[in-house]
């Protein structure tokens, strides 16, 4: 079988000689088990090739960002004598090449299926590439803006994703089904702006400064950069070197999840577990707690009263003293129902549940959650797993009844 | 044999939406803006707003005076600010970063606007050639700001934005005439003779070009020295201008200073509807709610030094500004609060920064880890509102750039230089410090440089000109207080480290 398309998508928000770009995309798929050949084997009841190619595009930016527009703004103006004249506030740097971003994607995959259809599955390979960024970078002076919105750089993603479908057991009583995946993905920038590299997502707390993630050509986005901690010495910290270093990344390399569901009878119990292994946190949390100086009289935790009774105050934060292994387990949803048949003529189902959700984290993360969210973005890229008070997530329990009428 | 059926589809459509030439319906653009004559007092107003970058100027600038510091009490503060004090920042000091930033952008919305009046249809209107003249005031004001503070900018005068042609650094002579130029064709024809408050006259252009021309041997190198240029410009001013000193020293800086007939050239600001403020206070106080209003819960920053402090006179009328010693509130009765070492007692504020738990463990240091209570405070605004006391977080008070006293005193400094015996230079020293004899201090009897820049100094506290005194004066990289000797290095800021990121043609002065 054979799809394909070809978009010519136009966007207002470019400027008039960036408006419109072409997004073909096409697949392919054969359904080798339905060929000659494979007559008579037993092994498949199903076995598809796909191959896919497609371009898509990203225009998030916002309207007008190619040319020059003015805000009236009542109070961001000045008086002259005793009369306020609100100002025609410039909104940003015109860039009138601004374009469409675009990802284009190889996929190849493969889905199968064997044992009268009980295991069931796919692989997919992919890899795009990502061009002409739109990111904000730091304005050259003077401008009348702090930042610059251009296409600068490129990125790839590349991976393998793996999904199985599992009817582990069936019988008139009793079901067990299983489902499992796991995706691999890597990261790279392969371009930026001059190869310069972006330092970027700012440290918070009291006395913190520095950047501590960085975009630079040929390391993953998320990347962790900063001075490579070895110990205490005298209520100092010591570093390999003055020089700032690679410490981290904050992308996971693998995303699991495994659901199992059961039914017994008139009982029902699903889990869900999902699972994010190799990416790094920054604690900013604990980088700020951790400091010798907010005793006495502010409160502090075990790390930092030990560091002041050693005799150290600050702390320099982009370092990788605050990079922690932010692997986890955590069962996302555990439910258990009971489907009960009462006054037949009236309700056709019922069914009582209880669900726990985050019933638990399994991580050796110090922080309170491994999944943190909160964005100390600065020069308009937002960061990525920096732990700032971070709020955890909640563990609910939750009872309920569904009944059809 | 299986057929295999391909199915080709193809959709086109002959006629869609393809139009994407739309405008904006809620904000203007170059080719709507600037059709009446009124608007182009909305294009002003947002060029002189730009100024809302004195207010950090002054304080963060002046951080690296003996006037000022930010120190780090605990943890409160600690970053960026105490390297300015000590004279050990680097390239990548963020509160300089900022300075560079805010400075450039006022260049930058004045070149905008400038080239907007020049494609108008009313480039060659009397009214508009005036605007066009004070826009050309301000971004000289901001160039030479620029080029004290930097030395060697790039000089960009056209408003293009374009990353495929870096601007380039011209020296700090460079620059310096071209402010002088710009100065001197606009006062020549320009400016008008009379303003309202918040617009510059020619006399303030002559009064910024005699503040160039005052600092002509530090911008220019020795033998540059242009001391008469100095005295013929503050002649003019002083002879033909309608300011004059005010009698009370307070009235300068009080809530409705725009009457002020001192002021030549302010950051005007007020809380109904400025985007330039005036929060001074809360730099410098810690909660003085109690004294001053609801709103005086101050975030407890910078201070003045004890050498500053105890240079003025127990009677100068100019000491007033100063929190000193024991707090009271409205009533006369203490302000009770909880100090660093857990004491519930009245507020005070030291003279003198100091170690008040000493001991074999402190960590205790006046600019790096002080104490909550050291220093004495500057309220130099006074905060009495219009209905008697604060309404609003920010205050009305402009901050005043240019002044009457200051052109007095450029011209004793410029007759001083000139002939070390001036008389007229000790009369207007005098002049001033005495504010024509409503400010009761003892006058000199002999004027030298260090009681010129004395003078000079309990003048303008905290007005962001000090740092351009100390370094004219030849004093900068003295120790003072909890400053140590510091390298001549230092007498420009660094280019940051995050321009030069973005613009590989920026080159680093030598020594950073």
């Amino acid at each position: 079988m054979l799809t394909a398309t070809l978009r010519n998508d136009g966007s207002s928000r470019f400027g008039p000689n960036n408006r419109w770009a072409l997004f073909p995309s096409a697949a392919i798929a054969w359904k080798i088990n339905e060929e000659d050949f494979m007559k008579g084997q037993q092994v498949f009841d199903d076995l598809k090739l796909r191959v896919g190619f497609g371009v898509t595009g990203n225009q998030d930016i916002g309207n007008f960002r190619y040319s020059q527009t003015y805000n009236v703004d009542r109070k961001s103006g000045t008086y002259f004598g005793q009369t306020v004249y609100p100002a025609y506030m410039i909104t940003g740097i015109a860039n009138p090449d601004l374009k469409w971003e675009q990802t284009a994607q190889w996929n190849l995959g493969i889905d199968f299926a064997f044992l009268s259809n009980k295991l069931k599955g796919s692989i997919e390979l992919y890899s795009k590439k990502t061009t002409n960024l739109l990111l904000t970078i730091d304005a050259i002076q003077p401008a009348v803006s702090s930042t610059y919105l251009d296409n600068i750089g490129a990125m790839t993603n590349k991976g393998v994703e793996f999904t199985l479908n599992a009817a582990l057991y069936s019988t008139s009583n009793f079901d067990w089904n299983a489902n499992f995946n796991i995706a691999y993905n890597k990261n790279k920038i392969t371009e930026l702006y001059n190869d310069k590299d972006i330092n970027y997502g700012a440290v918070s707390g009291s006395g913190a400064s520095g950047n501590t993630q960085i975009l630079r050509v040929g390391e993953s986005i998320g990347t962790f950069y900063g001075l490579k901690f070895v110990g205490i010495r005298d209520g100092q910290e010591v570093f390999e070197s003055d020089e700032r270093t690679v410490i981290g990344n904050a992308l996971p390399d693998y995303t699991l999840g495994l659901t199992n569901s059961f039914s017994y009878k008139e009982w029902d119990l699903s889990f869900v577990f999902r699972s994010q292994l190799g990416m790094d946190i920054y604690n900013n949390t604990r980088a700020e707690l951790s400091q010798g100086n907010r005793l006495p009289g502010q409160n502090t935790n075990r790390e930092g009263a030990e560091f002041y009774k050693s005799g150290g105050a600050g702390i320099v934060y982009p370092s990788s003293r605050w990079v922690e292994n932010g692997s986890f387990l955590r069962l996302d949803n555990i439910t258990l129902g009971y489907n009960f048949k009462v006054f037949p003529q009236v309700i056709k189902s019922a069914r009582i549940y209880a669900t726990a959700q985050n019933l638990f984290v399994i991580t050796k993360y110090k922080g309170y959650d491994p999944e943190v969210n909160n964005d100390s973005g600065s020069k308009g890229i937002n960061s990525i797993g920096i732990d700032y008070c971070s709020y955890p997530h909640a563990r609910t329990f939750t009872f309920g009844v569904n009944v059809n009428f | 044999m299986k057929k295999i059926s391909i199915i080709f589809l193809f959709t086109y459509l002959f006629y869609s939406c393809t139009d994407l030439d739309i405008s904006p319906n809620s904000q203007l653009t170059d080719d709507t803006a600037y059709k009446s004559k009124e608007e182009f007092l909305y294009g002003l107003s947002n060029v002189y707003a730009t100024l809302g970058v004195w207010s950090e100027i002054t304080h963060k600038a002046g951080a690296s005076t003996d006037e000022l510091i930010f120190p780090a009490r605990g943890a409160d503060w600690k970053g960026h600010l105490q390297p300015l004090q000590d004279h050990s920042w680097d390239s990548d000091n963020d509160e300089l970063n900022s300075l560079y930033n805010g400075v450039s952008q006022v260049i930058a919305v004045s070149n905008s606007f400038i080239d907007a009046i020049e494609k108008s249809d009313f480039s060659t209107d009397k009214d508009i050639l005036v605007i066009k003249a004070e826009t050309r005031f301000v971004r000289a004001f901001a160039y030479f700001l620029m080029m004290d503070m930097w030395g060697n900018v790039p000089l960009v005068t056209s408003p293009e934005y374009d990353p495929k042609n870096l601007p380039k650094q011209k020296s700090r002579k460079d620059i310096f005439e071209f402010v002088e130029d710009e100065l001197k064709e606009i006062i020549e024809d320009g400016l008008a003779d009379a303003v309202e408050y918040g617009r510059v006259d020619s006399y303030a252009g002559k009064t910024l070009l005699a503040k160039l021309y005052l600092n002509a041997e530090v911008y220019l190198g020795e033998g540059n020295a242009k001391w008469n240029e100095v005295v013929s410009l503050t002649k003019d001013i002083i002879e033909n201008s309608n300011y004059i000193l005010e009698d009370n020293f307070k009235d300068v800086f009080k809530w409705d200073n725009f009457n002020s007939k001192e002021i030549l050239f302010a950051m005007v600001c007020d809380s109904r509807g400025t985007r330039a403020e005036n929060i001074s206070y809360l730099f410098t106080l810690n909660d003085m709610s109690l004294k001053y209003g609801d709103f005086a819960k101050g975030w407890n920053g910078c201070s003045t030094l004890p050498t500053f402090y105890r240079s003025f006179d127990a009677t100068d009328v100019r000491r007033e500004i100063f929190l000193e010693g024991p707090q009271v509130d409205v009533n006369g009765d203490p302000i009770i609060q909880t100090d660093d070492q857990g004491n519930t007692r009245q507020l005070e504020f030291s003279i003198d920064y100091y170690d008040r738990t000493p001991g074999a463990n402190s960590t205790y240091d006046p600019v790096y880890n002080a104490d909550h209570w050291d220093g004495v405070r500057v309220v130099k605004y006074l905060m009495d509102g219009i209905g008697g006391s604060m309404e609003e977080r920010t205050l009305n008070n402009g901050l005043p750039i240019l002044r009457y006293a200051d052109v007095l005193l450029m011209r004793a400094e410029a007759l001083f230089r000139l002939d070390n015996n001036s008389t007229e230079a000790l009369t207007l020293v005098n002049q001033v410090r005495t504010r024509n004899g409503y400010n009761p201090v003892t006058p000199f009897a002999v004027l030298t440089e260090e009681n010129l820049l004395a003078e000079r100094g309990r003048e303008f506290t905290w007005e962001g000109w000090r740092r351009n005194d100390q370094i004219r004066f030849g004093v900068w990289e003295q120790p003072w207080d909890y400053k140590p000797q510091s390298s001549p290095v230092y007498r420009l800021f660094p280019i940051p480290q995050r321009q030069m990121d973005s613009n590989p043609n920026l080159k680093q002065h030598t020594g950073y």
